[in-house]
């Protein structure tokens, strides 16, 4: 579905991504893992066009309108909601921009989509620092949905949340993407979450990809040295 | 805000003074323009704040001066904040060399001492209320726009705005519906501070004769009258004077109260 | 060593009291690594600040007694409590980035704490600095350079040198390891584990991640609401968790494997 050939992006003298060849498939949820500096957020950027890479090219197949069809639920409940719009109006935004409904449908859309992230209808009138950390992030994907996006990127949408919260939101976000037919990009730096949602998981490092393959084989034998580093490093039980 | 004891005070006597210069025509007991041959008279159960040395009652001229310095402290912080916040949202949103270019404008403004800008300009024009007003707001738009920057500087790199774009936002629907309401604050208290700076620079400006022409009076150019008179008729130089420090001080202490006001907000939101 | 009896810390704010927290008791035996585990806004946090008196307003402690080696802090005067302060217990903070001065070089502020407490003179100061700075495996040549100089993880060893430059008996360090990457994290809690040994240090360790407490400590006491709602030792509190939320706290764990 998506197709990264040999990107690269510098900026300045910095190279966050370098020479990057990687495809999502259809219908999967690709993990990706890097630490700080890895590259993988610049990646997620490169991919929504929200910056252009200084070479190669990114194939997005069967999907027309980027901005609609390809969203991004970010790391930070805190910051990811405008704070002086309401709920509801943020979450019809996509569908305002791209004039998908006429006035009286949006808000039984927006109701639908609430109903959908396991929110309470009453929320689309509330302001997001009335809403809890967990509640927000559901918000945000609520968010990405509203346009009947098919490829969502995920940039560490459970790393600032408590342990509840997490298994909440991940269980939300698998069931999500069964009923409608999603194909997602999971990034985060904690190899513990990525398995749970995962079908492949790929390994970033200092731009670079540097290991890749199904999820269980990465995370019982990979074969970079590295890849054995985080995993160590991970507090396993 | 209404903790604040000053700003509440400031609020009281801003009020007041709007009240006030709003029904001048209605509450004021003399003409303001009304000359009489009782000269200089100290205040007085008739003359509630005196007279000037051409008989004119003072109560009468401060209520009508009134209106010409808030007019003007409005229309020029008007002016001042449309251009500031406009300059500063575009340098802030679009870094480069738009940026570049606007704050070096504005330090090129800067380093103009205003006042004499703004006296050579006169200078070339016939004084009235109304270019004053323009020049005042012409001249003190950089502030607002260096605040604005900056404010625009900090929110672009929070994480909505990121979001806005990602879900396909307009350039211009980022600007005014994400990051402008999100400025506000330092806006509005730049907004009262503004004020004040423009109704001491018309002061200066109708004191030295450049500002509003008589017979209109304006609390400036009741100063300017009042200078040969220091000493026989004090009073003519102590009320426009007290009512300008206190219009100002009033108006600070708004400023000062909206900031305060603000600012743990602004910090809750990270909790 | 440390006896924490029935501790309370409220907070006065707009919309009330909050007991951030209500009836704390545990203690810490000489050379074992406690974990101190919980949510936000369990009060675990709190409970480390207050172990220092260092809770400020709207915080206010009001109740309990904190014994160490016989003597309640609470009842200290505050000069007392400043000569105990870096120089027994030390405390580690989250943030490596806003616990270091940017204007001073790292062995300033290594070297204040110990030119504070030990009456030292600046050569010997600097000395122990070196020492500190080897402790955690820091290259002692740096000891000029200012903490921009450093990466977050290198930071936070420059913090916890600071920590040990007065050799304290009790480190307690609250979630240190939070804005570090994974492999740095394993870094840093293997040293951890090396500088208790080689100082024989007692530690209490405040974090909302199990994963670091099942490493780490060695008991653990959970927290929940401002309540310690289970204590013991980690492996038996993570294969037999007797109370609700630690049951479901472990459970939720074990699913995301």
């Amino acid at each position: 579905m998506i197709e990264i050939r040999s990107i690269t992006k510098k900026f300045g003298d910095l190279i966050a991504v370098n020479d990057l060849s990687l495809t999502i498939k259809q219908g999967e949820t690709l993990g990706l893992v890097g630490e700080s500096g890895s590259g993988k957020s610049t990646l997620a950027r490169l991919i929504l066009k929200l910056i252009e890479p200084d070479s190669g090219q990114i194939d997005c197949q069967g999907i027309d309108n980027i901005r609609r069809e390809c969203q991004i639920v970010f790391q930070d409940p805190q910051n990811s909601l405008n704070p002086r719009i309401r709920v509801g109006e943020a979450i019809a935004e996509p569908i305002v921009i791209h004039r998908l409904l006429n006035r009286s449908a949006i808000n039984g859309r927006v109701a639908a989509l609430l109903e959908m992230v396991k929110l309470p209808a009453g929320y689309a009138k509330r302001f997001p620092h009335e809403l809890s950390g967990g509640e927000r992030q559901r918000v945000g994907i609520a968010r990405a949905l509203a346009g009947e996006a098919k490829f969502l990127i995920l940039d560490e949408p459970v790393s600032a949340l408590d342990v509840f919260i997490q298994v909440e939101i991940l269980k939300l976000l698998k069931e999500l993407k069964t009923r409608l037919g999603l194909t997602y990009l999971f990034i985060a730096h904690d190899l513990s979450v990525i398995g749970y949602l995962s079908d492949r998981i790929a390994v970033m490092k200092g731009g670079r990809l540097i290991e890749l393959g199904d999820k269980k084989t990465v995370l019982t034998t990979p074969r970079e040295e590295y890849t054995l580093k985080l995993l160590a490093a991970s507090p396993r039980f | 805000m209404g903790k604040n004891k000053a700003a509440r005070f400031g609020l009281i006597v801003m009020g007041l003074f709007f009240s006030l210069a709003i029904l001048a025509p209605v509450i004021a007991p003399y003409s303001p323009d009304e000359i009489s041959s009782v000269g200089a008279t100290a205040p007085s159960s008739q003359h509630l704040f005196g007279t000037d040395d051409l008989g004119r009652d003072l109560l009468s001229r401060s209520l009508y001066g009134a209106q010409i310095s808030l007019t003007v402290g409005i229309v020029a912080v008007v002016i001042s904040l449309l251009l500031g916040t406009l300059a500063g949202a575009v340098a802030g949103y679009y870094g480069g060399w738009v940026d570049g270019l606007i704050m070096r404008t504005v330090d090129v403004m800067f380093a103009f001492p205003s006042i004499f800008l703004i006296l050579a300009i006169q200078s070339m024009l016939t004084p009235n209320i109304y270019n004053v007003m323009v020049v005042i707001g012409l001249t003190s738009w950089m502030g607002v726009a260096r605040l604005v920057r900056g404010e625009f500087l900090r929110i672009r790199q929070l994480q909505y705005v990121e979001a806005a774009r990602a879900i396909g936002c307009s350039d211009l629907r980022i600007i005014f519906r994400h990051m402008l309401p999100n400025a506000q604050g330092p806006i509005i208290v730049a907004a009262t501070l503004g004020m004040a700076g423009a109704i001491l620079t018309e002061s200066a400006l109708s004191f030295l004769g450049m500002g509003v022409q008589p017979p209109i009076s304006s609390w400036g150019n009741m100063l300017m009258d009042s200078q040969a008179y220091m000493r026989d008729a004090p009073w003519m130089a102590v009320i426009p004077g007290l009512l300008i420090m206190i219009t100002v001080l009033s108006l600070y202490f708004i400023g000062e109260g909206i900031r305060e006001t603000l600012s743990p907000k602004e910090r809750n939101a990270g909790s | 060593m440390l006896e924490v009896k029935n501790l309370s810390v409220n907070y006065y704010v707009d919309e009330g009291t909050v007991k951030a927290v209500a009836g704390v008791s545990f203690d810490l035996k000489e050379g074992e690594i406690l974990g101190v585990l919980g949510e936000s806004g369990s009060g675990k946090s709190t409970l480390g600040y207050a172990l220092l008196r260092l809770v400020d307003q709207p915080g206010k402690i009001v109740g309990g007694e904190i014994l160490l080696n016989g003597r309640d802090l609470l009842l200290l005067p505050e000069d007392e409590l400043r000569r105990l302060r870096g120089a027994k217990i030390a405390m580690v903070f989250q943030d490596p980035f806003a616990a270091l001065n940017p204007v001073l070089t790292i062995g300033e502020q290594i070297m204040e704490s110990i030119i504070l407490h030990q009456r030292a003179t600046r050569r010997e100061a600097r000395g122990k600095a070196v020492e500190a700075l080897r402790a955690v495996k820091i290259d002692p040549a740096r000891i000029d350079d200012y903490p921009h100089q450093f990466s977050g993880g290198m930071r936070q060893r420059v913090v916890i040198a600071m920590a040990l430059a007065c050799r304290p008996e009790i480190l307690i360090a609250d979630e240190p390891t939070t804005a570090l990457d994974v492999t740095i994290q394993a870094e840093i809690l293997a040293l951890l584990r090396e500088i208790k040994a080689q100082f024989n240090l007692s530690i209490i360790y405040i974090t909302h991640n199990f994963g670091i407490i099942k490493e780490l400590c060695d008991r653990v006491v959970v927290m929940h609401k401002g309540k310690i709602v289970e204590a013991g030792e980690t492996r038996t509190i993570f294969d037999h968790p007797r109370d609700a939320y630690t049951k479901k706290l472990v459970d939720c764990l074990r699913e995301l494997r």
